[in-house]
């Protein structure tokens, strides 16, 4: 449904290849030097009165975001959409320090009141029902229980997060692009959460990976025709806000995150994976996570973009990411800054399995595959078996797989079997 | 080592050889939308904005008063159309919760996409556009862009802190993919066109 969306405003855009070639080969030259920018837009930054943090991780990262708020005395922080919170497990690290973090874009409330986490970063809840919805407000936003109207579900959610955005110490927000050339960065969102924060709040953090500068604001151009339409198929966000400097009386900070991707910039073969915008056009169209869902990966992004950028934090833990794919390419496809997702799945494939993460049994099971593909007649046996025992492999429901699904009947004979009688009767 | 030096070490070792900056018109980028009053108006109906078009700023007066409750607090930055609420004598933002329509100009507006560009100057509070119920937003109908490129091209160097670009009312499809009008920003948009 999304990627139907997606379709139809992508071909509306008359230079929308020329879009990505553009994006595409922005990134890669910010990429290049990526140094020289990120000095430029913080110098550029602290002359519009922003001030800058650099954090090497993740721990380093909730360190600068809690000592702001402590010295402030903050109890209460509004945050939108961040993924980079996510990957550094934020909102626990504040919450042990007793500060509440509320999560205020509608799918990540919805998400955290369920002590879960996102299931996609665009839609943060998609995997629920409007009824199941309607159970988590009952239960903690007191809403008439059964209530599974969309319409009525928002505006209680509304109302409730209202209150809390008008009493919030501090706000937090994600960066989607920040800009050399001006020191000023933008954050796009639907709901109006990032603004409704970031502008009634007395501190305002916004927090970004390194990768998520471009060089000039004329570039934005580029950027933001195309994350929208490749994100929910709209022609754009209805807030693109464009922050260069605090308002009067408020303070604003800027965390500059590397955790790792500095180790992805220099593998030259996963490089590109940093020019991800993370508008989640490969998840919509990706066969696997249409299926599945992103509660079936292990890391906190997930989806085809997730399983290459996964292995590079932990290439054991997530060994399995680039594996859940049949490599059929629609990821890079759509992918509006072209990054070759289907290529780099294969490659991660090759690496994890060289640096020995693949378990034993698979090790084992692609020799005895070897074995019997070399050898004609073991083959012919092999297949033969294999024919007369499907019914005995569904009786037993030894494989996970097969719990729920059954194998087809296998034909009662092999198709070269078939081809031989095939010329004997010509 | 402070870990600004640690990253921008670890980047600079890891960056590969630096490569040019494309060139934006040679690859075909921009400049192949119409850029219509027409089309505008179209794209503003698609993104759930209301259109109101008129000759003269002060027809909106009119609209005004017949289509805002009386009693309900109007916040206005637009001298023709004075509001209810004296923004001047308003320091803290929270004091804007409450305000049912809020009036302020928008420079001009874009074609492919329904989006208008907002300045911070022209607002008053930057929270303005998202805090108030509704939305009342004037622009001049000789002020339409075809697409974002030429809208950037607008918008030059932003003067103050603060600048937006808003396409419509505030929404959310975040419950089963149910697209709902009015999430945390204003619930509607009036787009207001006046002039040739």
């Amino acid at each position: 449904m999304v990627r139907t969306k997606r379709d139809r405003q992508a071909v509306k855009v008359p230079d929308w290849e020329a879009l990505r070639e553009a994006a595409s080969k922005i990134k890669e030259h910010t990429l290049s030097r990526l140094s020289e920018y990120l000095e430029q837009f913080e110098a550029h930054a602290i002359a519009n009165g922003v001030q800058v943090h650099w954090a090497r991780d993740g721990e380093e990262h909730n360190r600068i975001v809690h000592d702001i708020l402590a010295r402030r005395g903050a109890k209460k922080l509004v945050k939108s959409k961040s993924m980079l919170t996510e990957e550094c497990h934020l909102n626990h690290h504040l919450e042990q320090h007793g500060i509440e973090v509320i999560d205020t874009d509608l799918g990540e409330r919805i998400v955290q009141l369920q002590k879960m986490p996102p299931s996609h970063i665009v839609m943060p809840a998609i995997h629920l029902k409007r009824a199941e919805v309607g159970e988590v407000f009952h239960e903690h936003l007191g809403t008439p229980r059964g209530l599974d109207d969309a319409q009525q579900l928002t505006e209680a959610a509304r109302q409730h997060l209202r209150q809390h955005f008008l009493t919030a110490d501090a706000a937090l927000t994600g960066v989607n692009f920040a800009i050399a050339e001006t020191g000023g960065f933008v954050v796009c969102t639907n709901e109006g959460n990032a603004d409704m924060g970031a502008h009634l709040a007395p501190v305002h953090i916004a927090c970004m990976g390194i990768e998520k500068l471009i060089p000039k604001q004329e570039h934005l151009g580029v950027f933001l025709r195309l994350l929208a339409r490749s994100a929910t198929g709209q022609p754009s966000t209805v807030f693109s806000s464009h922050f260069l400097k605090p308002r009067p009386g408020q303070e604003m900070h800027i965390v500059l995150v590397d955790n790792g991707r500095s180790r992805q910039l220099g593998r030259e073969d996963f490089r590109k994976s940093l020019a991800c915008i993370r508008c989640a056009a490969c998840f919509n169209t990706c066969p696997v996570y249409r299926r599945s869902g992103g509660y079936s990966y292990s890391f906190f992004i997930s989806g085809p973009i997730g399983s290459i950028l996964a292995p590079n934090v932990d290439k054991a833990a997530h060994g399995d990411m680039p594996f859940a794919s049949t490599l059929c390419g629609s990821c890079s496809a759509v992918c509006p800054v072209k990054i070759d997702i289907h290529a780099q799945l294969l490659k991660w494939r090759q690496e994890i399995t060289a640096a020995g993460h693949s378990p034993w049994w698979k090790t084992l099971a692609m020799h005895a595959t070897a074995f019997v593909l070399k050898r004609p007649a073991l083959y012919a046996f092999a297949g033969r078996m294999t024919r007369r025992f499907t019914p005995l492999v569904n009786a037993l429901k030894l494989d996970p797989w097969t719990k729920a699904r059954t194998l087809p009947d296998a034909p009662k004979e092999s198709f070269r079997e078939w081809m031989q009688k095939q010329g004997r009767s010509r | 080592m402070s870990s600004r030096e640690a990253i921008l070490g670890a980047i600079r070792s890891a960056q590969p050889k630096a490569l040019s900056l494309p060139d934006l018109d040679a690859l075909g980028v921009g400049g192949r939308m119409e850029g219509t009053l027409v089309n505008f108006i179209a794209m503003l109906d698609f993104i759930g904005a209301r259109v109101v078009r008129a000759a003269k700023l002060e027809d909106a007066t009119t609209w005004l008063r017949e289509n805002i409750p009386v009693n309900e607090a109007i916040a206005s930055t637009v001298p023709q159309l004075p509001g209810t609420v004296d923004l001047s004598g308003i320091s803290d933002p929270h004091d804007l919760d409450g305000v049912h329509t809020a009036v302020f100009p928008a420079r001009f507006g874009v074609c492919e996409n329904g989006a208008v560009w907002i300045e911070e100057t022209d607002l008053g509070h930057r929270v303005l556009p998202m805090i108030a119920e509704h939305l009342f937003i004037v622009v001049r109908a000789d002020q339409i862009v075809a697409d974002m490129h030429a809208a950037y091209g607008r918008v030059g160097k932003i003067g103050s802190g603060f600048g937006l670009f808003l396409a419509g009312p505030s929404k959310t499809a975040d419950i089963e993919q149910c697209l709902v009008i009015g999430a945390h920003g204003a619930r509607g948009a009036t787009i207001f066109i006046w002039g040739e």
